[in-house]
């Protein structure tokens, strides 16, 4: 139809790509000089040579609608044409539908090529709507019934003969493509395989634009149920695969955020080696077979050369799956500061703990007998180091990946608070597991009964002893998990009445547990259960979707569909702000690990950063068309990584922009085929790992935004995890009823001393599995390991009798 | 495929909506597309929720969210309870149309407060130790470890040779007590751990030993004890046993099984003996209904052995035995009877007439009667009995009897 338009182009981008590929530039833009609009309604204001053939016809029709008997004979006279004409392609289209194997012979489509190239009148024979319509006009006004219908007739008859060849070109391109990438050698099949399916989905969506319904489906169905393409193209996209089948009318694909996620947010990023991209630049530009490719090419695409050779097959699969393709890779080369911000007091804290754990783990190894006395003398060693602050600031060398302690502001640790934490971390820390694969750890389960389908998120605080659950009934529970009363700060009138030199103060500022509320269900209750010391929280008028807890157990933020974000004392059990801002149901809050600030994310397509001083939001991340699902907060409170619908990680840097630029992701990653559900940061913040319905564990290097490893071995969904408090040990809980744990430190050591032979690729289960305990009937949604090492479990129980076919039922 | 409606039940729809006054066939194809798209977002936009909340399965609440977050009004009034949620919808089918509605009955009053209505249950919490130092307990919390082919290593060989703990010795000998107590009230509890506890997997080969030495003691000639009582104990174990799903009985039927078929055969005659042939029956029709597959040929075996029991002529059993082996054969199943005792009837009839004890010729009756006359009704369904047919087929004895008896069960 327009096959002569693309050929004024080419010379021009040719110059364009030969140019940028002489300047050495690693990131090839191909340009387009046509704008998308003109190629998605290709046959308006063309500047081509096809186009003077349609404005030849379109003038006799103007010309003669003066009078309406020369316009009938007119038309007829290109009606006749028109037939035998149609003849050809109908046969043409025949054949084809016949000969459509999955993947054409080359001669066969260059056969139709010519067939379509010798009937050049096709194109011209259109007659647009509108014309079709003032000639109608015409004819009624001078009463010309008869010509009327025949009009009519002859116009139906043409249009649905041109519907049936509007897709041919499509099909003949698609079928092109994969029969030359058949062609390629097996090494390199795949960097060109990647092209299949973002070809394939606009092509889909604009033949639906051109409102070919029934074309648009065959299209689709012809090259889905193609099980080679299955395996291998469409594989890492089904998620999205079952929403473009849905768009079947032109107001659909204007509406869908899908299709402006996909189209309008930015170009589809394929990464391929020069070599392959020589390849595909002579097959695309120079060839010109198939202009429709070009074309798509030219418009969304946009190729970057990746140094070196083709990149592994299997890990160009792990990496795809991203709506938008991969991640352009300047986009992940701003420098991050990943490291622990260590003249922080509870950093320093937290990193005298692991300097313990591994002397005392060095002494375990060397297999002496005296840890007993060594660790005590490093309690010691501990204690004087906390009092000579200025020495232990000495001994610790400068993390030049670290941020500037200032770079993000942070309160400064209170001084009984300090106190109190080294106390009780010295003394966890002491009687810490370090876990080894010959000493796995114990893993203590609390099954929610009678909670299915009520209970949304849980929550346990940092010290292990209290649990909030968030219901779908807006009430958050809170519970304390070790038999200790969850008491009530005193009124004000009667703290003003305390001694404030007194030492127990912070005692006596809490209500006596004797006192009023607590007795009246405590006679009755048995001692065993949990549930005899419990609070609620009410406040929000809609499902809790995310639970935070501070670390020193004083605030607590809830998340509500009601938009709002809440924030609880868990002192004295009340509200005491509620953050409006989001316009959508919020999903997930938490906060930093300093406190003071917190993020949320929310299906309105923003993560917002706050403040639990302020109620107005400090940073806002916008990101698209793509709803937020889930957020962690780095360990140094710099960033938080979010996780969206287009299965894009990214990390966000909190620190404030420059005046007007749009707050953009410091690092993204591709990977993930379905939803992330859980994100976490290492200990030591330089990897993140995220896992999600897709059933992988994937391990991140934040200082480049590339992946180590994918972990797999789990059977369903993963949804929660956690890290063991060296960092060393890494524990993921799936729907599967299964809780698997890995060696992640053992991992990182050997991807350091280059010994993991599995970079950016599956590793498999054995490796790097230490053990797999199996729930009974509860999918695990909360891991916490406590400060001793011990693993905490909570799941909700899920009835026999429910089942999954319901779900399907209603889908379908 | 995305979500379609029928052209035909928008039309009815809108019809209904705007009084009667029907829309061309386009508007009513545009609608119907359109409709389709919108349910499908909203479909979609629930399964944000349902991903949210960490669920498999979506609940009305959820596409009630849905609607909200594209500022329609939510329907309320469909709740998702966890208790109908299988017969929530029903379908009726008429004229080549299904339809799918809500039960949606009216309840009267007075028999929603004379009901109990069950109160749902409160939120609770249960903590167990999943595992300890690495290993899993086998508790009632924690799932039975699948013997799959990877995990059959030889850890399991070697537990299975290691000594019982102290703690699950004692448990075994508090078990095996209660169960052979005369107290009835501690005797039924320790049949129901027997029925329900799937820890005692680490002590069932003792607990079938102790079953298996136990009825062979009490068989013995020598044995002086009230013995019909302790094997009626026993056999209540085995029947609690089998009751009991979690636990993996199959490597043990070489020990429980002849158990069983030495209580249902046994020569002798004790007091109460009927009663223990009949238990002994039931549970040995269970068994083969549970563990009898074409492999091990479960079911064939017993049944060779029974018949040859039966078609003895030569006074080698006596009757108590034939009594059993007839209860083990009827207790397996309809087919059984019809297939194998059915054409023994004739036979067994013109013997039992020779019987000279009046008690054990009843009995034989009796329960011949009983099992037949079942069996007979299930395959003969129209009521009228044909007589001809009845002498035909089980002789000039049982034919009265079994007629009378059918008469009755009408």
């Amino acid at each position: 139809m327009h096959f002569s338009s693309s050929s004024t182009a080419s010379p021009l981008s040719q110059n364009q790509i030969s140019n940028t590929t002489n300047s050495n530039n690693n990131v090839l833009f191909v340009p387009s000089n046509t704008s998308k609009m003109s190629f998605i309604i290709p046959n308006n204001n063309n500047n081509n040579s096809s186009q003077q053939q349609i404005v030849s016809s379109s003038n006799i029709l103007s010309a003669t609608s003066n009078s309406g008997m020369t316009t009938s004979i007119n038309l007829n006279g290109i009606n006749t044409q028109t037939n035998s004409t149609s003849n050809i392609s109908l046969s043409s289209s025949g054949q084809t539908s016949q000969t459509r194997s999955p993947f054409l012979q080359r001669p066969a489509t260059d056969q139709q090529q010519q067939q379509q190239r010798t009937t050049p009148s096709q194109s011209s024979q259109q007659i647009p709507q509108e014309e079709f319509m003032k000639i109608l006009r015409v004819l009624q006004d001078n009463n010309m019934t008869e010509s009327i219908e025949t009009l009519k007739k002859e116009y139906q008859s043409l249009f649905n003969k041109t519907t049936s060849s509007v897709s041919e070109p499509y099909f003949n391109a698609l079928d092109g493509y994969i029969a030359y990438v058949q062609e390629q050698p097996d090494s390199g099949r795949h960097e060109f395989a990647q092209l299949i399916y973002p070809l394939f989905v606009h092509m889909y969506l604009d033949l639906v634009e051109k409102d070919h319904l029934e074309e648009a489906q065959r299209f689709f169905m012809t090259y889905v149920k193609n099980t080679l393409l299955q395996a291998t193209v469409f594989a890492s996209h089904k998620d999205d695969l079952f929403r473009i089948k849905s768009l079947v009318s032109k107001e659909q694909i204007a509406q869908s955020e899908y299709v402006k996620s996909f189209r309008h947010n930015g170009r589809y990023w394929i990464k391929l080696c020069n070599a392959s991209l020589e390849l595909l630049d002579q097959f695309l530009i120079k060839q010109q077979k198939y202009p429709l490719l070009t074309k798509i090419v030219q418009a969304y695409f946009q190729l970057e050369i990746n140094d070196g050779s083709a990149r592994n097959a299997e890990t160009q699969r792990l990496l795809s799956g991203g709506r938008l393709g991969e991640i352009k890779t300047e986009d992940n080369t701003n420098r991050m500061y990943f490291g622990l911000l260590r003249d922080h007091d509870l950093t320093r804290i937290l990193q005298h703990k692991s300097i313990l754990a591994s002397s005392a783990g060095g002494d375990n190894e060397d297999g002496a007998g005296d840890d007993q006395p060594s660790t005590s003398k490093n309690r010691k060693k501990l204690k004087k180091d906390f009092f000579n602050q200025r020495q232990s600031k000495a001994s610790l060398k400068v993390d030049p990946n670290a941020p500037q302690l200032t770079r993000i502001p942070i309160p400064e640790l209170r001084e009984h608070e300090r106190m109190d934490l080294i106390n009780t971390f010295q003394e966890d820390y002491s009687r810490m597991l370090k876990i080894t694969p010959d000493n796995l750890p114990s893993c203590c389960y609390y099954t929610l009964l009678n909670g299915y389908l009520e209970i949304n998120c849980l929550e346990i605080s940092e010290d292990s002893t209290l649990l909030a659950v968030g219901g779908k009934n807006s009430i958050i529970y809170v519970y304390s998990l070790n038999r200790q009363k969850l008491s009530t700060m005193k009124l004000p009138h009667e703290l003003e009445r305390l001694d404030k030199s007194n030492e127990h103060v912070y005692e006596q500022m809490m209500t006596n547990d004797d006192s009023n509320n607590n007795n009246k269900d405590d006679p009755n209750n048995n001692d065993s259960d949990i549930l005899h010391n419990q609070r609620i929280l009410c406040g929000h008028t809609g499902p809790i979707y995310g639970l935070s807890m501070s670390r020193e157990k004083w605030f607590l933020l809830s998340c509500s569909e009601d938009c709002t974000i809440r924030l609880w004392s868990l002192l004295t059990w009340t509200c005491l702000i509620t953050f409006r801002g989001h316009t959508q149901p919020v999903f997930d809050v938490q906060f930093g690990p300093f406190g003071h600030y917190f993020a949320s994310c929310s299906l309105d397509k923003t993560a917002r950063l706050w403040c639990i001083e302020h109620a107005q939001t400090l940073r806002i991340f916008t990101d698209g068309c793509n709803d937020m699902e889930a957020l962690c907060f780095h360990p140094n409170s710099n960033y938080i990584a979010t996780s969206s619908a287009d299965r894009i990680l990214k990390i966000w840097d909190l620190l404030e922009s420059k005046e007007g630029q749009q707050l953009k992701p410091i690092r993204q990653m591709s990977g993930h085929k379905l939803n992330v559900c859980i994100l976490k940061f290492s200990k030591d913040g330089k990897y993140l790992i995220s896992a999600g319905y897709d059933r992988q564990i994937m391990i991140w290097d934040c200082s480049n935004g590339s992946l180590v490893t994918c972990l797999l071995g789990h059977t369903d969904a993963v949804f929660s995890m956690d890290l063991s408090r060296d960092g060393s040990i890494l524990c993921t809980g799936s729907v599967d009823f299964s809780i698997r744990i890995w060696n992640f430190g053992q991992l990182i050591k050997d991807k350091d001393d280059g010994k993991l032979d599995t970079v950016q690729r599956v590793t498999p289960t054995s490796k790097y599995e230490l053990v797999t305990y199996r729930t009974k009937r509860t999918s695990t949604t909360l891991i916490h390991f406590t400060r001793r090492n011990l693993l905490l479990g909570f799941g909700v129980f899920i009835p026999q009798n429910e089942t999954i076919t319901t779900t399907t039922k209603t889908k379908n | 495929m995305s979500v379609q409606f029928s052209v035909q039940s928008i039309e009815y729809l809108t019809e209904k909506l705007s009084n009667g006054r029907c829309l061309c066939d386009e508007s009513v194809a545009y609608l119907t597309a359109q409709i389709g798209r919108v349910i499908f977002n909203l479909l979609e936009d629930s399964c944000k929720f349902v991903r949210k909340c960490r669920r498999n399965e979506m609940i009305a609440n959820d596409f009630a969210f849905a609607l909200k977050l594209n500022h329609i009004k939510p329907i309320y009034g469909y709740t998702t309870k966890n208790i109908d949620r299988s017969s929530s919808f029903r379908k009726i089918k008429k004229d080549n149309r299904i339809l799918y509605h809500i039960d949606d009955n009216i309840i009267a009053l007075n028999d929603l407060i004379t009901s109990q209505v069950k109160v749902p249950f409160d939120l609770s919490i249960r903590a167990h130790w999943l595992a300890v130092d690495g290993q899993q307990p086998i508790t009632n919390e924690n799932p039975i470890v699948n013997t799959s082919i990877r995990s059959v290593s030889q850890n399991i060989l070697n537990k299975s040779r290691k000594l019982l703990s102290t703690e699950q010795q004692i448990y075994y000998k508090e078990l095996t007590e209660m169960c052979i107590c005369l107290n009835e009230k501690t005797r039924k509890q320790a049949l129901l751990i027997l029925s329900s506890d799937n820890s005692l997997q680490q002590v069932i080969s003792r607990v079938i030993i102790f079953i298996s030495e136990g009825v062979r003691v009490n068989l013995s000639p020598t044995s002086t004890f009230e013995r019909s009582i302790i094997l009626n104990f026993l056999l209540q174990m085995c029947d609690a046993l089998l009751q009991n799903d979690n636990i993996f009985l199959e490597l043990y039927l070489h020990d429980l099984f002849p158990a069983i078929l030495s209580c249902l055969l046994e020569r002798r005659i004790s007091r109460d003996h009927w009663s223990l042939r009949d238990f002994a029956g039931k549970c040995c029709g269970q068994m083969i209904r549970k563990f009898s597959t074409a492999a091990n040929r479960l079911q064939q075996r017993t049944v060779d052995i029974f018949y040859r029991i039966l078609i003895n002529n030569e006074e080698e059993y006596t009757w108590s035995s034939q009594y059993g082996a007839f209860v083990g054969l009827c207790e397996m199943s309809h087919k059984v009877i019809i297939q194998i005792v059915f054409p023994l009837i004739k036979q067994l009839g013109e013997k039992i007439r020779l019987i000279s004890d009046r008690e054990l010729s009843l009995k034989m009756t009796e329960v011949i009667v009983k099992f037949i006359t079942i069996a007979y009704r299930s395959v003969q369904n129209d009521n009228e009995s044909n007589e001809k047919k009845l002498y035909e087929d089980f002789g000039s004895y049982f034919a009265p009897l079994i007629q009378r008896q059918l008469i009755l069960l009408l």
